[in-house]
């Protein structure tokens, strides 16, 4: 068996592209135009997961939730104790934050209450707040960019009231905002002390709204978690690996308007490859019969086939990976993105940051390339097993 | 050199019913001769030139070329043989309209991958040969009859095959390049290929350089 | 022997340098910046509160993997999905984990 490449059949089959222009013109427009359709998809979703987990080893090890006939409720404050006693919890904090629903505007912006004294605390604030005052740590606030917009249209410039649960205000001083590279993690987020936090939701001091639990070895964590279970059987035990998975299948390809869209294409695709199974034409059959009477064997037929199909597949493929790379990151995938996105009055204006997944590339490869060769070998096929001699009769 | 040894040969026209085309035919064809097959249309001239050439398969019988018994070959091994021993040159010239006479001429030189230089200089001879090396980069749709005729035995000589068929050359020919390639089949003739002609071309007929003239009647030889 | 491979390996090769460019230009002037990321995992260190500020229409959309799934009903018992986000967005897959009792 000769092993060398045929450069006469590469030669051929350009040849025959060559010829049936506007038909090869045609199938690799429709070709890359699906395929930049699915890839783009699949290029948002990567750098909203890529995004996700930037961030996702600095989380607490374990949450833990209070629950109360099934529904989330605040926890005591006293059951840091017994936390704290367990083997192998390093550190365990009590967390006040909720939603704050600002009913003029309609948002819902998320409020956390933080300790001023806490370590970290004016570090990690001069890092991620644009002109960070720290004179006035116990009553402060400092909004994401989104939330500062709100708050302008409605003309709160140096300040906020907050309307408390009994009809009370709680007038806060605007002392900064978080910086645009921050955007995705605080556009509606509202830091305020942990005193204003229970203040504004009307939150008892020995109640919080969830534990935070650091935990020494990771391995642990774990154990740790099925024994504060124990402990807390009215409790909801949430660890890091649990959000690990859960941003793992975030956007997945099973959910809505992905599988949706996925359809569409795969639908699209197979109607394209019907057309081609249903057979060649009358003129494409005579010239697999006469190339049979010239001393061609099926295989090398087939092969030229393969040459013509693999050329148009893969050309589609980087021509229309090239557009959905383009159309996401350069344009920032205007109309798609929106599908991501919401509809909340807060959007922010985050950019898609560009990922490099070998993994998408092969799998949006291997979802195109393999499919169109097979359909276009398989009439071949149908058609070089014939008899030459009625073929070209 | 060939052989058809009880060689019938049966066509199916519908689910059920055949025809029969070839009823236990024998012919010897020896090498180097030039046999010109004469008959009717319909009379399976062309089914003979099909079963040498493993383009079909016989009914029953054999098919011996040098000793070699072809009749129940592979399709693979069917196309090996041609591209081998066999130098076609169809009715209607069956050339690849949209290639030039170059690619076309090149074609049966693809599937064995000669060096650059050896497929360029055989594709010369043979443009040279039969007079069509100034239509070389012209799409053969745009030859007259007579040249396509040349192209088309030229590409059936290009591989200097040992046999060569020819059926009804001159079927879409005027009498001027009817006469013209009854020359070109002379200058076959010298190069010690065994030609096997099928026509009813009475121009064909009773010529000097010609060894064996046979005559098939409804699926029979008449000696 | 024609023009047409020489054609078709010029555009080729034109292709793949532009697609190799565009990989490129994308990865040294639209990834993450180092000082950008930082920041982020400072802030997130910080507040503690994990999910991105995406799909704000809701809470229960807000920060799905510390939400319960009876969320989505608490705005009121005649709320639909909120779509887009909700087709798009699995619910938290907290709720299904070992160490979720909510079964």
């Amino acid at each position: 068996m000769n092993a060398k490449i045929n450069f006469y059949l590469l030669e051929f089959a350009l040849g025959a592209l060559a010829r049936q222009r506007s038909k090869t013109v045609f199938i690799s427009v429709v070709l890359s135009l699906l395929i930049a359709l699915l890839s783009s998809f699949f290029f948002i979703a990567n750098s909203i997961k890529h995004e996700l987990l930037q961030t996702l080893d600095t989380l607490p090890e374990i949450t833990l939730q209070k629950l109360q006939g099934g529904k989330h409720t605040n926890i005591e404050t006293s059951v840091i104790d017994s936390i704290l006693s367990i083997h192998g919890v390093e550190d365990a904090n009590a967390r006040v934050w909720g939603y704050y629903y600002f009913g003029q505007a309609q948002s819902t912006f998320v409020l956390v209450g933080l300790d001023p004294f806490e370590e970290h605390y004016t570090k990690t604030m001069q890092q991620v707040v644009q002109k960070y005052d720290f004179m006035q740590e116990s009553k402060q606030l400092v909004v994401g960019q989104g939330v500062k917009d709100i708050l302008k249209s409605y003309y709160y410039t140096e300040e906020f009231n907050f309307i408390k649960p009994d009809g009370g205000i709680v007038t806060l001083p605007l002392s900064g905002v978080f910086n645009s590279e921050i955007e995705l993690e605080s556009n509606d987020m509202m830091v305020v002390s942990k005193e204003s936090a229970r203040e504004i939701f009307a939150i008892a001091d020995d109640m919080a709204t969830d534990i935070v639990i650091q935990v020494a070895n990771p391995q642990e964590v774990a154990t740790v978690a099925s024994k504060l279970q124990l402990l807390f059987p009215d409790a909801r035990v949430i660890t890091k690996e649990a959000m690990q998975i859960s941003y793992k299948n975030i956007i997945d390809y099973k959910s809505g308007v992905f599988l949706t869209l996925f359809i569409v294409s795969l639908f699209t695709f197979f109607m394209i490859i019907y057309d081609k199974l249903s057979g060649l034409s009358s003129e494409e059959k005579r010239e697999v019969g006469i190339l049979k009477a010239l001393g061609w064997k099926v295989e090398l037929i087939l092969k030229e086939k393969f040459y013509e199909a693999f050329i148009i597949s893969c050309i589609s493929y980087i021509l229309g990976v090239g557009i959905a790379l383009f159309y996401v990151y350069i344009l920032q995938a205007p109309l798609l993105r929106s599908v991501f996105e919401g509809y909340s009055k807060l959007r922010s204006s985050f950019e898609l940051p560009f990922v490099l997944d070998l993994q998408t590339l092969s799998l949006i490869f291997f979802l195109s390339v393999p499919i169109y060769v097979a359909a276009t070998i398989v009439p071949a096929w149908r058609a070089a097993i014939q008899d030459a001699d009625e073929v070209i009769r | 050199m060939i052989h058809l040894k009880n060689v019938s040969k049966s066509f199916m026209t519908g689910k059920k019913e055949s025809i029969e085309v070839l009823h236990s035919i024998d012919l010897q064809i020896k090498e180097g001769e030039l046999v010109i097959l004469r008959g009717a249309s319909g009379s399976g001239k062309s089914t003979i030139l099909s079963l040498i050439a493993a383009l079909a398969k016989p009914t029953s019988g054999d098919v011996i070329i040098d000793e070699k018994n072809i009749a129940k070959i592979s399709d693979d091994f069917a196309a090996l043989y041609r591209g081998e021993n066999i130098g076609f040159i169809f009715q209607k010239y069956n050339l690849l309209h949209n290639l030039s006479v170059e690619q076309n001429i090149m074609l049966p030189l693809i599937p064995i991958n000669l060096p650059l230089e050896l497929v360029q200089q055989k594709i010369q001879n043979v443009m040279e040969m039969f007079h069509i090396e100034h239509k070389k980069e012209t799409l053969c749709a745009k030859l007259s009859g007579g040249e396509q005729q040349r192209v088309a035995i030229a590409r059936a000589t290009v591989k200097d095959p040992k046999i060569i068929l020819a059926d009804e050359p001159t079927a879409n020919l005027d009498k001027k390049l009817s006469l013209h390639f009854i020359e070109m089949l002379k200058e076959l003739k010298s190069l010690h290929k065994t030609i096997v002609v099928a026509t009813h071309d009475p121009l064909f007929f009773g010529l000097d350089f010609v060894d064996k003239e046979i005559l098939i009647d409804d699926g029979n030889i008449q000696i | 022997m024609s023009k047409t491979p020489k054609k078709f390996f010029f555009f080729l090769s034109t292709l793949i340098i532009f697609f190799i460019g565009e990989l490129l230009y994308l990865q040294i002037f639209h990834s993450i910046d180092p000082e950008a990321k930082k920041q982020k995992r400072a802030f997130v260190t910080l507040v503690g509160l994990p999910d991105l500020a995406i799909s704000m229409e809701a809470d229960y959309i807000r920060h799905r993997s510390l939400s319960t799934y009876f969320s989505l009903f608490k705005e009121g018992p005649l709320m639909r999905e909120y779509y887009r986000t909700t087709y798009l967005y699995q619910p938290s897959n907290t709720y299904f984990t070992e160490h979720s009792n909510e079964r």
